[in-house]
């Protein structure tokens, strides 16, 4: 049994009293079950809600209020209250199938909603699922003898589609840049520079290092970047940041600087 | 700290290992710092905890290692500014601190006007301590996706007589994380439980 398809637009039919009863209770309780009743099919579910206590009141027998209370709750989202409504109702008639079955129904609805919500304060996360996005390899070569600030940009351009180059255009770069970085002090000066543009931490959050770029240009001899370390970690492409930066550095030295930061190997 | 926070399993998982490898070479073949214009000292972290310790020293160490715990090069990368002074007491309960006189003792003594460094998260992007001398830039806006702070970028200029200029800031958000490519896909944080 859905619970949507069971409230698109349901009206509750009003309770009859029995005409031998003449307990003044119990007819009490009726009156005020029907008065939510016709509070629940103007849609005051709180009016409801108040009503069925009432009739509650005067008769804690009277299955069909906590029905009604039951059901005022569920339109109120307040899927606990009816559960325990329903649950009311069915110790009350225990051979009936409606009243189960909405107590069944309720029950998978409270359990829906605690998922839901731990999903939301993230006791699941997504690496939890272990899906890991495939990226094309595109199969453009360069000539690295000649690697020019366009390559670089190439590189950018690649990147930015969500695809990679290939293994061995990685290998080159990075054995180019121990060749170049083997040349280096442990400290470097940059000289002959009126501006210089000091990028800190980015962590693989490759959209924000491409929205540098976009805003205040591609790394230039003239006006240099100078990254200050840890590229990686945390973000998901910082192999992607990685290449690009080492795909300027070996163009052209000057257009960029690259400082350690802390992201090696560090077992804890 | 790679294992934990991905990049290991990053690179594994869009070429293979050998590329960590070769990746992490290359990490330790960069230089720890840059001076610009013999005016601004750039470094990941911060200060050394040796007070005085001059530039042709730490020219002298060789960079081409994970630093053990005495080692200097740990308290460039992994050193925080704190603003209260107190030279003698750096190292409190594992952190490696500098405080502003040390700041101060260490340009004078290599005749530098300014730090840069980045290593700490900043809300606003930038953060300015021990009277101008000492600046964080951090360049990831929106943290790990979480955290909601901005990033910025410093501009540092010289004018034709080589004066260092203010060092000017600009400030950006986040752009939009590409949804494949969620913070921490790659991490496993299971070593810590």
């Amino acid at each position: 049994m859905d619970l949507g398809a069971l409230f698109a637009n349901q009206k509750i039919k009003y309770c009859e009293i029995p005409p031998a009863e003449t307990n003044e209770n119990k007819i009490m309780s009726i009156l005020y079950t029907n008065r939510s009743i016709t509070h629940f099919n103007l849609n005051k579910y709180r009016d409801a809600a108040i009503d069925a206590t009432r009739g509650l009141y005067s008769d804690i027998t009277n299955k069909e209020a906590f029905i009604v209370r039951g059901k005022a709750s569920l339109k109120m989202r307040n899927f606990e209250s009816a559960y325990n409504d329903f649950i009311e109702a069915l110790k009350l008639d225990p051979q009936s199938k409606y009243i189960f079955q909405l107590s069944n129904s309720t029950y998978y609805k409270i359990k829906e909603e605690t998922v839901l919500n731990e999903i939301k304060t993230t006791k699941y996360s997504i690496s939890n699922y272990q899906y890991y996005p495939l990226q094309r390899k595109v199969e453009k070569e360069f000539d690295f003898d000649a690697f020019s600030i366009n390559d670089a940009k190439e590189i950018c351009k690649i990147v930015q589609k969500f695809e990679l180059p290939t293994k061995e255009v990685v290998y080159e770069i990075l054995q180019r840049m121990c060749n170049l970085l083997n040349l280096l002090p442990n400290i470097v000066h940059i000289d002959d520079v009126k501006e210089v543009i000091v990028v800190g931490d980015t962590h693989g959050q490759l959209q924000d290092v491409l929205n540098i770029f976009k805003m205040f240009g591609y790394p230039t001899p003239e006006r240099p970047y100078l990254f200050n370390g840890d590229f990686v970690d945390r973000g998901s492409q910082g192999l992607e940041i990685l290449l690009i930066l080492f795909a300027f550095k070996i163009a052209d030295e000057r257009c960029i600087y690259i400082n350690r930061g802390n992201q090696y190997v560090f077992l804890i | 700290m790679n294992y934990l926070y991905g990049f290991y399993k990053e690179c594994e998982m869009k070429y293979d290992i050998d590329v960590f490898e070769a990746c992490s070479t290359v990490f330790e073949y960069l230089p720890f710092g840059h001076i610009i214009r013999n005016k601004v000292f750039v470094i990941h972290g911060g200060l050394c905890t040796e007070p005085n310790m001059n530039i042709n020293e730490l020219q002298q160490i060789n960079r081409i290692q994970q630093p053990t715990e005495d080692d200097p090069l740990n308290s460039i990368l992994w050193g925080d500014p704190v603003n209260d002074s107190g030279a003698n007491d750096i190292e409190r309960e594992g952190q490696l601190l500098f405080g502003p006189d040390h700041t101060e003792s260490f340009l004078k003594e290599n005749n530098l006007e300014l730090i840069i460094r980045s290593h700490q998260l900043v809300n606003e992007g930038y953060k300015v301590q021990h009277n101008g001398k000492c600046i964080t830039v951090f360049s990831a806006p929106n943290y790990v996706g979480k955290v909601g702070n901005d990033g910025s970028i410093a501009f540092v200029k010289f004018d034709d007589q080589g004066n260092l200029l203010p060092v000017e800031f600009k400030v950006f958000k986040a752009m939009p994380i590409p949804f494949d490519f969620q913070p921490m896909i790659y991490a496993d944080l299971s070593i810590l439980k």
